[in-house]
């Protein structure tokens, strides 16, 4: 377990990580989700011993290590660049953490080909790095911390350096890896399906601070700001103001005039107030004509229409001028007039 | 222009300037070293003869290379040039690794001003930085008058003229070839590298001899033979630094070409520096050199 207390790091007065406090449970996949400059990798280098941290305190299974060197922290790393050593083997690239530790000779034998066996590299223990394949290389890197049985393995952007199939069928296999071992892990990264994928709670971070916190359907279904709605996932605004709030409902009357808006909304929120509602593209139905009284129901003109193999991505034009995506198995062309309706339910009322 | 064209292009001209300036006179040296001297101009004997039918007679032989390994003067030569270029080497290497493995580690300017000082005396005449270094070992120099007005010494010591004015003159000149290659590997390192091994629980000194010093060593291979090679064969230090008893090759071919005009002799002590000093080195650094591709 890794208890982060208000931790901060700052490079010439800027706030890489600011304040940062949570808590990763034995056994999670715990990732941290944002942009480039969020200070989530910061924060990882922080919990690896690489960097110093300037305030805060880090405890790794009940002992704090705030100040304990990298090379004496029970965490181990996958380094987005994978840090391979150019000089050494597959085998011995795995066994140079054994090594440190002075374990014997015949033990790290049988550790190292155990690792190499889960990772499907026991044929390419004597190959040099550049004799690898990107996925082989992101292996032999997770194989290397793995094999120290760390109590927590960050991963830095671990995926970030595959290519698309390889990325997602590297996303399955990660997962099976970490049920098999158990180990907390901590991933960084900044592809949000990544994230929703791979992780038992995300923390998304936006200038150094943890915006929200959740599981991956709180973060996409439920997120708190208008920010994370932004960032994770497609999203759909209307702007309007309260006009009422009664039995878990409220209803808002749109600026844009799209007609009044019901959204579920069990949080107290007075009358007269600016919000914004969220609805993602694949909440929404698309119908020819204007459907049952109790869904939320706009009218609008078919833009443009992507074919994505699996599913189809459709810009609808509103009346205000406003563009909606729309997900949908169905096939539509464009500028077929629709109604694009969703229930109550599928909105999320946000006011910051 | 196609690809062919092109790289025909590429590699030709270091070719030609290899075999203009390297092979051929590597070749003249080597037939000079089968004649005999003769006084005239050249001063030896040509190792083909047309006779008087005309037909061509072969007249070069091996009697310089005999003479040159029977003889123990030459030997010593050899032996003596070999041991002081590999001390040379060896103090090269243990002033010029930690002193460029602390350059490397400085931030970008410090780093380029620190670069440029290794450089600067190239702007100097080598002779003059010589001849400079006369003025400061001297019995009445710069050395001697600061150990006097210290009172380490009571009389000037004799720096100069000696085995420790040569290895000084040496070590100095031949330093910043030892610091540039092996600045080049340690820049090209991957700090993400020590990283990676502090991570997996290795020690400063366990990442330093675990990581970077096998990664640094083409560097430090290519500074060594930078620096043996040329310390072997050294001419001016040991003249102008050195006693008069100190024979290096350098000094031995000297002698012969200018004092005993036997060119072919000097030539033949020079083919066989080649042979025993410079080819198995360069033997060396390619079998290395092979095994050691690193890629990234």
């Amino acid at each position: 377990m890794i208890r982060l207390e208000t931790l901060a790091k700052s490079y010439g007065g800027v706030h890489a990580v600011d304040g940062v406090s949570l808590q990763v449970e034995p056994g999670e996949f715990f990732s941290l989700l944002g942009g480039s400059g969020c200070g989530k990798t910061t924060l990882l280098r922080l919990i690896a011993g690489l960097e110093k941290a300037d305030s805060g305190r880090i405890v790794i299974d009940g002992i704090d290590m705030t100040d304990a060197p990298a090379y004496e922290r029970p965490v181990n790393t996958v380094f987005q660049s994978y840090a391979l050593f150019p000089h050494m083997t597959v085998a011995r690239n795995v066994a140079f953490g054994l090594h440190q530790e002075r374990v014997e000779r015949r033990e790290i034998d049988r550790r190292v080909d155990e690792i190499l066996h889960l990772v499907h590299l026991e044929d390419f223990s004597q190959r040099k790095p550049h004799e690898l394949s990107g996925g082989q290389k992101q292996r032999v890197a997770l194989a290397r911390a793995l094999v120290k049985r760390p109590k927590i393995l960050l991963l830095d952007e671990p995926l970030a350096a595959l290519d698309r199939k390889l990325r997602e069928k590297t996303r399955f296999e990660l997962k099976t890896i970490q049920r098999n071992v158990g180990t907390t892990f901590v991933m960084v990264t900044h592809d949000q399906d990544e994230a929703l994928s791979l992780s038992s709670r995300i923390a998304v971070m936006d200038a150094g601070r943890i915006v929200q916190l959740g599981s991956p359907r709180d973060i996409y279904y439920r997120p708190s700001s208008v920010f994370v709605a932004d960032f994770v996932g497609n999203a759909n605004w209307i702007e309007g103001t309260v006009v009422a709030a009664r039995d878990g409902t409220v209803a808002v009357k749109s600026s844009d005039g799209n007609g009044n808006i019901v959204v579920a909304c069990t949080d107290p929120i007075a009358t007269g107030g600016t919000v914004r509602i969220m609805v993602r593209p694949e909440r929404i139905t698309l119908a020819p004509i204007r459907p049952a009284a109790d869904e939320n129901a706009i009218h609008g003109t078919i833009a443009n229409v992507a074919f994505l193999g699996d599913s189809s991505l459709i810009e609808v034009r509103l009346a205000s001028g406003q563009s909606f995506a729309v997900r949908t198995l169905d096939r539509w062309s464009v500028a077929t007039e629709v109604w694009l309706t969703w229930r109550p339910n599928a909105g999320v009322l946000l006011n910051r | 222009m196609n690809d062919r064209v092109r790289r025909t292009l590429v590699v030709v001209p270091p070719l030609a300037w290899l075999l203009v300036f390297f092979a051929v006179p590597l070749a003249i040296m080597f037939a000079i070293s089968l004649a005999d001297p003769a006084s005239g101009v050249p001063p030896y004997t040509p190792i083909v003869r047309r006779d008087v039918a005309g037909t061509l007679a072969w007249m070069g032989d091996l009697e310089n290379y005999a003479s040159v390994l029977s003889d123990s003067y030459y030997a010593r030569g050899y032996l003596d040039s070999i041991q002081i270029a590999a001390i040379v080497t060896l103090l090269c290497l243990t002033l010029g690794f930690p002193m460029t493995y602390a350059i490397a580690r400085t931030k970008a300017a410090t780093k380029l001003v620190l670069l440029f000082l290794v450089m600067l005396p190239f702007w100097t005449s080598f002779l003059i930085r010589v001849y400079a270094w006369i003025g400061i070992l001297n019995t009445n120099g710069y050395l001697n008058t600061i150990f006097l007005a210290w009172g380490i010494v009571d009389e000037p010591i004799p720096l100069l003229y000696s085995e420790f004015a040569v290895y000084i003159g040496l070590v100095y000149a031949y330093l910043p070839f030892m610091v540039l290659p092996i600045f080049a590997v340690l820049e090209r390192q991957d700090p993400a590298l020590l990283e990676a091994a502090a991570d997996l629980g290795a020690h400063p000194w366990n990442a330093f001899v675990r990581v970077t010093l096998p990664l640094s060593l083409p560097g430090v291979l290519a500074g060594s033979i930078l620096v043996f090679v040329p310390a072997v064969g050294e001419f001016v230090i040991p003249e102008l630094l050195g006693g008069s008893d100190f024979v290096m090759i350098g000094r031995l071919l000297w002698t012969e070409v200018f004092a005993n005009r036997d060119w072919p002799i000097a030539a033949a002590i020079a083919i066989l520096v080649v042979a025993f000093v410079v080819a198995p080195l360069a033997l060396i650094e390619r079998s290395i050199a092979r095994r050691q591709i690193v890629r990234t």
